[in-house]
């Protein structure tokens, strides 16, 4: 393997590891490494000829370092895409070398992300894809209790579990969740209630104060009468069963069915 | 360390990096994941499309090629060959795997459309443009005129183009479509196409890029792939048969076979036989006759065999109007005077003379060939002399069925009819006289019209072998034979009615108005001057439809059809057209819509007027006769337009008989594809209409008679046990069509099947109609004494016209059974008869690489346990009564002897007659049970002999045949020419049908075949068995 890219990926290593990395500096770095690797031919090698262990090794911490760059610069695409590269380092290259010290943080905070995103199949998906035995790993059993408690509909108990993230790298992800949450509660809530009072409506909400709640109202166009929340049931127009068209049509195929032969 | 990636997802998270190195690294690796990961791939398609129409984006046909792989692997062609036409080099042709292979037989497939649809377009506007040239050229003195006319010429022009087109349905929609948006070929995908021409070149597959080019209509490489193959011969050979078979449209098969003629003219050795072929085909009467007469002028033997099997092959393939032209084209010689004697010194011819009279001689064998005497004399003889007829099976059925049936007994003598059809054997209705006896009416006309069934083709014995049947004047016979006997002059002279035609007009006038005769006379009239268009006959026929007689109106209806056959003549079928709306009678109706049909033959678009007319009239009859208009005008044409009016007819109209004609009518469109037929029909043959079920199966019928196609049969077994008895009867019918020729070898159902005809007619119970079908099928299936098939196309797949319309007629049979014989016409003997120079049969082998069991005759005698039971059952008792008869006698004699004195010698004399009476009788029946009993024994011993023959060969892989010999439809391609050291056929491709032999050793004798009859007078009368007594001399 060649010095520049030993070079290149000390480099970057430093630059992500400070607490507040420099965005563009970072991603030009990564290109670059990318660059490089993808000419030397570690990245995604073919399976067709034997592949150095120590290669996959080194790409595979290149990729684990762009995550976590990712995740400090809160650049969820980036963090994605971050994470289907390194995956295969993980499943697919991974399966005869040492495995990596980041590999649960990593896949930990993918889970963490879906569930913010509410993408409950790909959840199970990736889930799947991790050992049993890690699942009592702090990293992965944070997850599967958020996604107990997201299941029960017990938002409170989400919020307490929240307060105590297994990483700091989770942060980001945390006040997602809880986004999502807040989310998925006035959804329900417009559905449920035709008024609220405003206290209420704050502590249903989790929020903070009732000037959170009076913004959320503005931005939803709901209207505040008398410290009360009235919600506006937009959609009303359920799919209505369109009888006589189906019975016509099914008088229709009856006849064709007895004309033909 | 080896790994199994199990996700492509990192790699396609790279395509977002924005790196533009990165992402051509992410396609290159796609490209080779593409076939394990197109389904992760696909969900990204949407990036790799937007960097392939990224113009910057430097690896634009790398992207191109994936996203094709991936819409390949989806299933969505169309999108896949964009890209992969977008991949440029990239999509390398020259590659095996399944993803090129499936896009380039897509491209083609896309090509040959957007060709088909450029070179029709191009034709047009060509054709147009000659028009307003010639237009142009009218109107230079004329030139106010010149807008409207031009017009005019645009019009008629289209016209014009759309009667030439077969092939072209939707016209002036589509024109004028195409005028606005012209089709332009994607010049990638051309450029493609002819890199996988170069290929084929380079591999050597001529053949394959024949066939695209062909149907790309790429004249040029057509002519490049032709000159660059050695094999020129197998070349032509191939693209003939190919043009000839799969081009539909018109124009573009002529340009093609235009090219071939080119071609094969400019070699140094003319093949004549293919040229005339192509000339055929172009129409081109005069070269044909050019080249006839030149081949007749050459002194080279192989040159005039050429003549002589080009002729017949001419007879067999062109239209009646087209071989009247060419013998009128064809020079007369002026004849060589006798040289005068002198002196007395006997002169002799000069060689100038006997030159002439060669050519003289030759021309006239040649214009007897395309007369077609020839060849209806030489299947006369090989029917003949092959004749396998085993009347045992007929025999059989006939004991079981009551003779007091008119119906059924006349059913026996059809079928009796169909199995010695041309064989002139009538050796069953001689020694049936007495039961013959009983027949009347009806009955009796159609088992006199089974005489010309039986000789049928014997052309020059007709009126002697009817002479006791037809009308006389000073008469006595009862109008049912006498116009029997003038529907058996037309069956024996069908299409060859010179001679017989002025004697049926002549009957048609003396009759006194009597509708059978005139019936009779009409049929005979319509078969043997089919298709002339004689207006005088017309209006012959016409007089007998106007005096409205319900009998006799409907011959005349058909007779009219068959005489305009395929004229399309306005003014008949305007005339017929009106009295159908005038008559009353439905018979007459049903004649009338029938003689329309028949006169729209052939005529495709053209006839599109009267089937909407016919088709539109609220009488269920008119529209019956409009799907027979469509199955004439379209036979054998598969034109999908029509095909799908015909369904439609088939499951919606109000009347059964419409639907059951026009499911018949589908079998006449399909019947050069009759392995496509069973799937067509296998829904209809399900329908729960009877009449739907019943047509279905008669479809089938027709079209696979004689293939045993195993998934025909499949459909009509169910239908042999209908609930239905018609359905039953028409399924019998049909069976009996498509098991034509074939033993047990081949079809092991065959014995079945005859097993059950006879166990339905033995069926106490069983319905009158279905025993109709089981002794018709049982005819069907050995007709012609086995030697013949039902075919609607001639040996080189053109349309039998004869053979068509005789089918169309024959399905009439539903309403009036004497029209059953009709099928005769589509009766094709399954011939191979080998010709000297001077028209003989010498003797000649062919060898048959199959074997022999495999298409020998059916075994004749099938039951023969039970017939042996039966005969010793018969014999004793016929030797006990000769016992007891001569006892009595000596008793008798005694008594006489001791009475002799007493008694008077009037007592005497009276005993005597009466004994001589009794013995008589007695005579009569032994001698007929002797007859049996030799039949009997002849039969052991072929049979003898056969298993003896068995036993020896032990089933040897080959055969070899003498000439004439049958070749059924399957062993043709067995047929080789290797076995004979002496004879050679001169058309190669030739396996059945009539062949020119080239003789190679010319100086030696050749070993002629004795020629049954014809060549002498005396012989052919000693030979010739006397016909039946009439049968009226036992009625009382």
């Amino acid at each position: 393997m060649e010095e520049q890219l030993f070079k290149l990926s000390k480099e970057f290593k430093f630059q992500v590891e400070q607490k507040q990395p420099d965005s563009v500096a970072c991603k030009k770095l990564l290109t670059k490494l990318k660059i490089a690797m993808a000419e030397e031919g570690i990245l995604f090698p073919g399976t067709d000829f034997p592949l150095d262990p120590k290669n996959i090794v080194f790409t595979r911490d290149v990729l684990e370092l762009a995550v976590i760059m990712s995740v400090k610069l809160e650049d969820m695409d980036l963090f994605e895409r971050q994470v289907s590269q390194v995956k295969p380092y993980y499943f697919d290259y991974g399966t005869e070398i040492k495995k990596s010290e980041n590999e649960l943080l990593i896949l930990g905070m993918n889970l963490l992300y879906l569930l913010s995103l509410n993408r409950i199949g790909e959840f199970h998906t990736e889930l799947e894809l991790i050992e049993f035995e890690s699942r009592s790993n702090p990293f992965i059993k944070f997850n599967l209790q958020v996604e107990e408690l997201l299941l029960d509909g017990n938002y409170l108990g989400i919020q307490t579990i929240c307060e105590k993230p297994p990483s700091d790298l989770y942060s980001v992800f945390v006040s997602r969740l809880k986004l999502s949450i807040q989310e998925l509660i006035l959804d329900c809530t417009n559905k449920s209630y035709k008024s609220l009072d405003l206290k209420t409506a704050k502590d249903l909400f989790m929020m903070e104060s009732i000037e959170e709640v009076k913004e959320m109202a503005k931005t939803n166009n709901w209207r505040i009468v008398d410290n009360k929340l009235f919600f506006e049931n937009l959609d009303e127009d359920e799919e209505k069963i369109p009888t006589n068209k189906v019975i016509r049509e099914i008088i229709g195929y009856a006849k064709e069915l007895e004309k033909i032969i | 360390m080896s790994v199994v990636l199990s996700t492509a997802s990192g790699i396609i998270a790279l395509l977002d990096e924005p790196d533009n190195d990165l992402k051509t690294y992410a396609l290159r690796k796609l490209d080779s994941l593409v076939d394990q990961f197109w389904a992760e791939i696909s969900d990204s398609i949407g990036k790799i499309e937007a960097l392939y129409e990224d113009e910057e984006f430097p690896s634009r046909t790398l992207a191109a090629i994936v996203a094709s792989k991936v819409y390949y692997h989806l299933g969505f062609l169309d999108d896949s060959l964009l890209f992969a036409l977008g991949a440029g080099q990239l999509f390398d042709v020259s590659q095996r795997d399944e993803f090129t292979r499936t896009l380039i037989s897509k491209s083609f497939n896309d090509y040959i459309e957007k060709r088909n649809v450029i070179t029709e377009e191009e034709h047009k506007l060509k054709l147009k443009k000659e028009e307003e040239e010639k237009n142009k050229t009218k109107t230079i003195f004329d030139d106010e005129e010149e807008d409207s006319e031009l017009e005019n010429m645009l019009i008629d022009s289209d016209e014009d183009s759309e009667q030439d087109e077969g092939l072209y349905e939707a016209k002036n929609e589509r024109i004028l479509i195409e005028k606005t948006e012209v089709e332009v070929i994607d010049p990638r995908l051309e450029k493609v196409i002819n890199s996988v021409f170069r290929r084929c070149f380079l591999e050597k597959e001529f053949k394959e890029a024949l066939g695209i080019a062909i149907e790309a209509r790429r004249i040029d490489i057509i002519k490049e792939i032709i000159e660059m193959v050695d094999k020129t011969d197998e070349m032509l050979t191939y693209c003939l048969t190919i043009a000839r078979k799969y081009i539909q449209s018109r124009w573009y098969r002529q340009e093609v076979l235009t090219v071939l003629l080119e071609i094969y003219e400019s070699r140094p050795e003319l093949d004549y036989i293919n040229i005339c072929d192509i000339l055929l085909f172009l129409n081109d009467v005069e070269r044909l006759s050019e080249i006839l007469n030149e081949l007749i002028l050459e002194k080279s033997i192989e040159s005039n065999l050429n003549a002589c099997q080009i002729a017949f092959d001419l007879y067999e393939n062109a239209s009646q109007h087209f071989l009247n032209e060419l013998v009128l084209l064809l020079p007369d010689p002026i004849p060589v005077n006798k040289p005068v004697e002198k002196d007395g010194i006997v002169a002799e011819y000069t060689p100038m003379e006997q030159k002439r009279l060669e050519y003289i001689k030759k021309m006239d064998q040649i214009k007897s060939i395309l007369s077609g005497k020839t060849t209806i004399n030489l299947h006369l003889q090989f029917l003949n002399r092959n004749n396998k007829t085993d009347l045992q099976n007929l025999i059989r059925l006939k004991e079981k069925t009551d003779s007091r049936h008119s119906l059924l007994t006349s059913m026996i003598v059809m079928s009796h009819g169909l199995i010695s059809c041309g064989t002139t054997s009538d050796v069953f209705l001689r020694e049936n006289l007495g039961w013959l006896a009983n027949i009347s009416n009806w009955a009796k006309f159609c088992s006199t019209a089974s005489l010309g069934l039986i000789h049928k083709g014997h052309l020059d014995k007709a009126f002697t072998i009817l002479e006791p049947y037809l009308p006389q004047g000073s008469g006595g016979s009862s109008p049912y034979s006498e116009g029997g006997s003038l529907y058996a002059l037309g069956l024996i002279n069908t299409k060859h009615g010179e001679e017989v035609t002025p004697f049926l007009l002549e009957a048609l006038k003396n009759c006194q108005r009597n509708n059978i005769i005139q019936h009779g006379a009409c049929l005979g009239i319509g078969l043997s001057s089919m298709a002339v268009g004689d207006m005088q006959t017309y209006e012959e026929l016409r007089g007998v439809l106007y005096n409205d007689d319900a009998v006799a109106g409907e011959a005349a209806g058909i007779a009219m059809g068959l005489l305009m056959l395929g004229t399309g003549n306005s003014k008949a079928i305007q005339e017929m057209w009106n009295y159908a709306h005038q008559t009353e009678h439905e018979k007459i109706i049903r004649g009338v819509s029938v003689g329309m049909s028949l006169i729209m033959y052939g005529k495709e678009q053209e006839a599109e007027g009267l089937i909407e007319q016919l088709y539109s009239d609220k009488d269920s009859i008119l529209r019956y006769g409009a799907m027979f208009t469509i199955a004439m005008a379209y036979a054998g044409t598969s034109n999908e337009k029509a095909l799908r009016k015909l369904l439609h007819v088939a499951v919606s109209d109000v009347n059964d008989d419409v639907r059951r004609a026009a499911v018949i009518a589908i079998g006449f469109l399909l019947f050069k594809e009759p392995k496509q037929v069973p799937k067509t029909l296998s829904l209809l043959a399900k329908s729960y209409n009877n009449s739907v079920r019943f047509g279905a199966a008669m479809a089938l019928g027709i079209t696979c008679a004689g293939t045993a196609n195993k998934d025909a049969l499949e459909l009509l077994e169910p239908l042999t046990k209908d609930l239905n008895n018609i359905v039953r009867q028409g399924a019998l019918i049909a069976t009996g069509m498509v098991l034509m020729q074939s033993n047990e070898k081949q079809e092991p159902k065959v014995s079945k099947i005859k097993e059950q005809f006879y166990e339905i007619v033995s069926d106490k119970y069983e319905h009158k109609m279905t025993k109709m079908g089981a002794i018709l099928g049982a005819g069907l299936i050995d007709a012609g004494g086995r030697n013949v098939t039902i075919s609607m196309q001639t040996t080189t797949g053109e349309n039998d016209m004869t053979a068509i319309v005789g089918l169309a007629i024959f399905s009439q049979y539903w309403f009036w059974h004497p029209l059953t014989y009709f099928i005769s016409l589509a009766f094709q003997p399954t011939a191979l008869i080998g010709l000297n120079k001077d028209l003989n049969m010498p003797k000649f082998k062919v060898k048959s690489n199959a074997k022999p069991s495999l298409f020998a005759y059916p075994s004749p005698l099938v039951e023969k346990k039970k017939v042996e039971k039966k005969v010793e059952t018969a014999v004793l008792s016929v030797t006990k009564k000769e016992q007891r008869r001569q006892e009595e006698k000596a008793e008798q004699k005694k008594i006489n002897e001791d009475n002799s004195q007493m008694d008077s010698e009037e007592v005497d004399e009276k005993k005597i007659i009466e004994e001589e009476k009794e013995k008589e009788k007695e005579m009569e029946k032994e001698k007929e049970k002797e007859k049996e009993k030799e039949k009997e024994k002849e039969m052991e011993k072929e049979e003898k002999k056969e298993v003896k023959e068995q036993k020896e060969n032990e089933e040897p892989e080959e055969e070899i045949l003498e000439n004439p010999t049958r070749i059924t439809l399957d062993q043709r391609k067995y047929i080789t020419f290797d076995v004979d050291t002496r004879y050679k056929p001169i058309k190669e491709s030739a396996k059945f049908g009539i062949v020119m032999l080239l003789d190679t050793k010319p100086d030696e004798d050749e070993e002629l075949i004795e020629i049954a009859f014809d060549t002498t007078e005396k012989k052919e009368e000693e030979k010739e068995p006397e016909p039946p007594e009439p049968f009226e001399y036992f009625s009382d």
